[in-house]
């Protein structure tokens, strides 16, 4: 099977004040269509970074990538920016909802924005999403009115929105208690069942990655060990 | 369009905000329409002033020169000498076709000269209007403001004005010879004394019996010239041409004897534009610096909008659309208050019943105002726009 996404020595610099720091130092993975994997590394060890480069939200500073099968390292701004639109969905730690907005509005807006209309059939998947993230009592609530937990549901569903191959979630839990984090982690692994989706989680928490297919060990900007 | 309602959404999420915004491009919008309708009320005051109490288009002869005698033969006119008495024969064939016009209130014919008035010792040089005794007030309201005597014409009286009997020490019912310039006398008794509040003509002109001044100008039959007074001032610089072309004479419409109305008109208009300008340039600013704040705190969201791949151009547009619905909002409750400021500026009236102000209410370029109010909100929102449109979603995201 064609991976869904290969990465070939990624390197990523720093530069500031004239210091360089190197961040990633050829970094190679791939994922298959359909896996739900961890990305777990301590602290400063390039988590974040690595997810914004595979999201298209930063270029690296050296290697390839290639994403269903298209080469993407060396995209454009407005390339990568339809690409994420189409292929890309992004939980991050902060669910970065927009407060004057419902529940279901927010989840439809990355379906609306592009077509610069809200159709009745993004009405009813919005809903339909809500309903499978278990919000389905408050997708006419305003988004400032819902609990951590909920709101970071929420950005599930959005993330969902467009069906994207992948989902690139940075520290999706990070916010939240122990229990909630469990249940969002387990939402996104329901998803991953059902539809087919892939997911990139970045963790600290063991307990989460134990939950997924498999682990990717990040350290000092190269892959320690996948397990 | 989903751009408009997500513009609409983030102007009523903060409605203090938005309100104050809206109020600050309607209070400029209200110094431009005051200014405008001043400015307006102005131009009409004066014009009225100055087209109440003149003739809107004067008649004369043309001025002809002979024409050198050749032998090409086809000049539509025999030609005349130019030793030959200027003057309108057939003019009152030409009263009852002008007055027949549409547009056009009367028609006085009248016989103008000068001359001298003589009290003994005492003489003041005169300007003669001889005019049948029912056209006196046609062109300007002589009749009402007669002061003392009355506003009769029968033949052999004169009206003066005050300052010239107060030169002359007469006053109504004496004796006083006028002598023309044509080099004839008459005795005539001064009937009337009126007072226009115009000092030159106060000083300078006399009214008197059209027959009366035949004989005293030497002209028994023909009139000097045609004064025409129309409803419409404004349109004597259209009719004045084709009443030259229809009647064969040459016509005066009244601005081209008040260059200096025009030009002190003008001189108001341009300090109007700068007033004018200055409540653009502040509306501008006023959008620009709130938009621009406003992209500030909404940084997060704006970024989490780039990551999902929503172009910067939607972006732009919720922004730009934000900046033209303050315009327009501005821009209306701005026109309405203003016009609701001139109403009543204009209700205050003075001792004599004149508005304090010489303002016009329904000339306050209420549409203008409005257009220009949008464009400039609109483009003081491209600023914002483009900084919002910019923002790197990663580091929005971060913060
Ligand atoms: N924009 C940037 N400019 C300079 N240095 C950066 C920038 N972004 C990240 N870094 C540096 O890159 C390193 C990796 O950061 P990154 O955020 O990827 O780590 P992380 O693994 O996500 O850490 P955490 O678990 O704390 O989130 C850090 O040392 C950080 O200081
Ligand atoms: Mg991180």
């Amino acid at each position: 099977m064609n991976p869904l996404l290969q990465v070939s020595q990624i390197t990523k610099s720093f530069i500031e004040r004239e210091l360089e720091t190197r961040v990633l130092n050829g970094v190679n993975f791939s994922l298959q269509p359909g896996e739900l994997v961890a990305l777990l590394g301590p602290s400063g060890s390039g988590k974040s970074t690595l997810l914004s480069i595979v999201g298209l939200l930063l270029s690296p500073t050296a290697g390839s990538m290639r994403l269903l099968g298209d080469e993407v390292a060396q995209l454009n701004e407005s390339q990568r920016s339809a690409y994420r639109s189409r292929h890309l969905g992004f939980v991050f730690q902060a669910h970065h909802l927009l407060p004057d907005f419902t529940a279901r509005e927010n989840v439809a807006f990355p379906a609306a924005a592009p077509r610069n209309r809200m159709t009745g059939a993004m009405h009813r998947r919005a809903a339909q999403l809500l309903d499978q993230v278990g919000l389905s009592e408050r997708i006419d609530f305003r988004s400032t009115a819902l609990s951590g937990g909920q709101k970071q549901r929420v950005a599930v569903a959005r993330a969902l929105m467009n069906k994207p191959q992948l989902v690139l979630a940075d520290e999706p839990t990070g916010n939240l208690d122990r229990e909630t984090g469990f249940q969002v982690m387990d939402l996104m692994k329901q998803i991953n069942r059902a539809e087919g989706t892939t997911f990139l989680i970045s963790t600290h928490d063991t307990q989460i990655a134990e939950r997924c297919d498999y682990r990717i060990h990040l350290l000092d900007g190269r892959i320690d060990r996948v397990d | 369009m989903f751009q408009w309602q997500v513009a609409w959404r983030y102007l009523t999420s903060n409605l203090l905000q938005s309100a104050l915004l809206i109020a600050g491009v309607a209070l400029g919008v209200v110094a431009f329409v005051f200014i405008t309708a001043l400015i307006n009320g102005l131009a009409i005051v004066l014009t009225e002033e100055t087209t109440g109490s003149i003739a809107h288009i004067t008649l004369e002869p043309q001025v002809r020169v002979a024409p050198v005698l050749t032998d090409q033969s086809d000049y539509a006119a025999t030609p005349v000498s130019n030793s030959q008495r200027r003057q309108i024969r057939d003019w009152q064939v030409l009263v009852s076709m002008i007055e027949a016009m549409p547009g056009v209130v009367a028609v006085r014919p009248e016989i103008d000269g000068n001359g001298f008035l003589v009290r003994g010792e005492a003489v003041a040089p005169v300007a003669i209007k001889g005019i049948e005794p029912e056209k006196l007030s046609v062109v300007a309201p002589i009749a009402d403001s007669i002061v003392s005597g009355r506003a009769d014409l029968s033949a052999g009286s004169l009206l003066i004005g005050t300052q010239l009997a107060g030169d002359l020490g007469l006053g109504v019912g004496q004796p006083v010879i006028l002598r023309t310039e044509r080099d004839r006398e008459r005795l005539l008794t001064v009937g009337g004394i009126f007072e226009t509040g115009i000092a030159s003509v106060d000083e300078r002109l006399a009214y008197l019996n059209l027959r009366s001044a035949r004989p005293l100008f030497e002209l028994p039959d023909g009139v000097i010239q045609l004064s025409i007074r129309l409803q419409d001032p404004a349109d004597a610089e259209t009719l004045a041409p084709a009443l030259a072309s229809l009647t064969g004479l040459h016509a005066v419409p009244w601005q081209e004897r008040n260059r200096n109305l025009e030009d002190a008109l003008a001189a108001q208009a341009s300090t109007g534009s700068l007033i004018q300008l200055f409540a653009m340039v502040s509306i501008a600013i006023g959008v620009a610096s709130a938009l621009l704040l406003s992209t500030y705190r909404r940084r997060s969201e704006i970024g989490i909008m780039r990551s999902f791949g929503i172009s910067r151009r939607f972006v732009a547009m919720v922004f730009v659309i934000q900046g033209l619905l303050v315009g327009l909002l501005g821009g209306l409750v701005g026109a309405l208050s203003g016009y609701a400021l001139c109403l009543w500026l204009y209700s205050i009236r003075q001792a004599d019943g004149d508005p304090i102000l010489p303002i016009a209410p329904d000339q306050g370029g209420y549409a203008l105002v409005i257009a220009l109010t949008t464009l400039c909100a609109v483009l003081a929102a491209v600023l914002p726009a483009r900084a919002a449109s910019r923002l790197d979603p990663l580091e929005a995201i971060q913060q």
